[in-house]
């Protein structure tokens, strides 16, 4: 059986094979870029997994010359604070939808900073899981008494002879061989004892605690039925223009009793500096959290809505200008030219007819389209 | 040449040679060590410790000014030896290592040694096409 790993660079693989210890006969592979040809080649499932960010690792088995994602691993050693376990959720929700596990591997809380982990992440992993009846789990950093352990060799990647770590890859090696049964129609990840035990732990590590919108001062709840009056107090647009856009609103948006407002007033522009992190991986843990009932965007109890505060990212022209879908048209659109540059816009523009600027816009652009429902600017909306 | 293969080629350097590298991020790698400069975070992409000298460096295809003038900030910075002692002081207690008190920070550049400019403030590391580095101070 062949075992594809695919991530950025090879000192992630070697630490994963050697924290495997099996004898699988394993890939290393990088993640290609969207329009490259390598791009192309990969499994459908793959390209979904990447649609909103970039996982660090890829876990994919090949048999017969079909590859099969089964699992993604994410690795941050950041201070545990909940902007910066979110900033990461859109990873992990991208593989959940495309029926792939994931392991979040994070410190618990770190010797010198305040900040620890919050139970209520185990509970949106779960939210996730249970959604998508697809299990991701959490794996915390290697550490003792709180000092983080690198693997030696390896530096921001967890020491491999640890409790956490053994665990972790007993699980891994459980999942790829219990994953033999794929070709069985019923089969479930959640069959497999071992990830259903360590789900279950999960669930009771939650201590109770649960996101809750009054502890997050960046949000917003108001009614759906106020969001006309919402926008003439707070847009710089005529009656007849606000108006005409609510009332043509799609019904999902006009019939969810609730919306939710992600409102952060930040210094200076964060709408694509940055990456817009960690805001855009909050849209997708506040989804989960508090407004997804389904695995579609479409099944929503509450609205989703961004509205970005900083006096220049409140204009809708940011999203639109030079740092927004202007540049990508002035650089990326393959479009634009009337002949072949070269051999690689034969799969650039192949790219783009089949999917659109899915993959290739920038980050923010990819996840402020997928997870909002709205957008609301002083000057207009954007409406998904 | 990209920057993953300059990263790890001077990681690869810097292992073989006895330095202790504390923090290593090639592009899309992970890392938890950073420095706040002018409200502003920056994650190095190596830092590493030798002869009780730390190495701040940051690490691109080409010599790039803004890289530079970035770890020129950085060597201002006030809090930059009490945030770097408690980096070394951190490292050493995951490595079971006694303690010991850094007597310099020292700042380089990683880049492509077909790069045309270099560095005249910084120590640069040169990365040739079969991963062979070269220190230049």
């Amino acid at each position: 059986m062949e075992i594809v790993v695919r991530t950025e660079n090879e000192l992630n693989f070697n630490w994963f094979k050697k924290g495997i210890s099996s004898d699988f006969n394993f890939t290393f592979e990088k993640i290609p870029n969207p329009g490259d040809p390598k791009f192309l080649n990969l499994p459908e499932k793959l390209k979904n997994i990447l649609r909103l960010d970039k996982p660090d690792l890829i876990i994919s088995k090949k048999n017969e010359n079909i590859e099969r994602p089964i699992l993604c691993i994410e690795i941050t050693k950041s201070k545990p604070a909940s902007q910066h376990i979110e900033q990461r959720i859109p990873r992990i929700i991208a593989a959940a939808e495309s029926d792939v596990c994931s392991i979040y591997i994070c410190p618990k809380k770190i010797d010198g900073y305040t900040y620890k982990f919050n139970p209520k992440h185990y509970d949106l992993l779960n939210k996730i899981s249970s959604i998508n009846k697809i299990p991701s789990v959490f794996f915390h950093y290697s550490n003792s008494n709180d000092i983080l352990l690198d693997e030696d060799g390896f530096p921001g990647l967890p020491k491999l002879l640890h409790p956490n770590m053994s665990e972790m890859f007993d699980l891994i090696k459980d999942y790829i061989n219990h994953d033999q049964n794929f070709e069985n129609h019923d089969y479930k990840v959640f069959d497999c004892q071992s990830w259903k035990i360590k789900f279950e732990k999960q669930k009771n590590d939650t201590e109770g605690k649960i996101y809750k919108i009054e502890d997050l001062p960046t949000c917003k709840l108001i009614n759906t039925s106020q969001l006309k009056n919402y926008l003439e107090g707070y847009q710089d647009l005529n009656i007849n223009w606000i108006n005409k856009t609510v009332e043509n609103l799609p019904s999902r948006i006009s019939s969810r009793e609730k919306t939710l407002i992600l409102q952060p007033e930040t210094k200076s522009s964060r709408l694509f500096a940055h990456a817009a992190d960690p805001y855009v991986g909050m849209l997708g843990s506040f989804d989960y959290a508090f407004c997804r009932v389904g695995r579609n965007v479409e099944e929503r109890k509450i609205n989703l809505v961004f509205m970005p505060l900083n006096s220049e990212d409140a204009q809708i022209k940011k999203v639109m200008g030079p740092k927004g879908y202007q540049k990508y048209y002035d650089v990326n659109c393959p479009f634009k030219s009337s002949e072949l540059e070269n051999y690689q816009s034969q799969f650039k523009i192949s790219h783009h007819l089949q999917y659109g600027c899915t993959y290739t816009k920038n980050k923010p652009l990819r996840i402020y389209g997928y997870f909002c429902d709205m957008m609301i600017f002083k000057d207009g909306v954007l409406i998904f | 040449m990209d920057e993953t293969f300059i990263t790890l080629s001077i990681n690869k350097f810097l292992s073989e040679n006895n330095y202790e590298v504390i923090q290593c991020i090639p592009p899309g790698g992970q890392g938890g060590i950073y420095y706040s400069l002018k409200n502003n975070i920056i994650y190095p992409d190596i830092i590493c410790l030798k002869d009780k000298i730390l190495y701040i460096g940051e690490n691109k295809t080409l010599f790039n000014e803004s890289d530079e003038k970035k770890l020129i900030e950085l060597s201002n910075e006030e809090s930059l030896f009490e945030k770097s002692q408690k980096i070394v002081d951190n490292f050493l207690k995951s490595k079971n290592k006694p303690q010991e008190k850094i007597e310099d920070i020292k700042f380089f550049l990683g880049f492509s040694s077909s790069s045309k400019k270099q560095s005249n403030v910084h120590i640069n590391i040169l990365v040739d096409n079969n991963g062979k580095v070269l220190l230049k101070n």
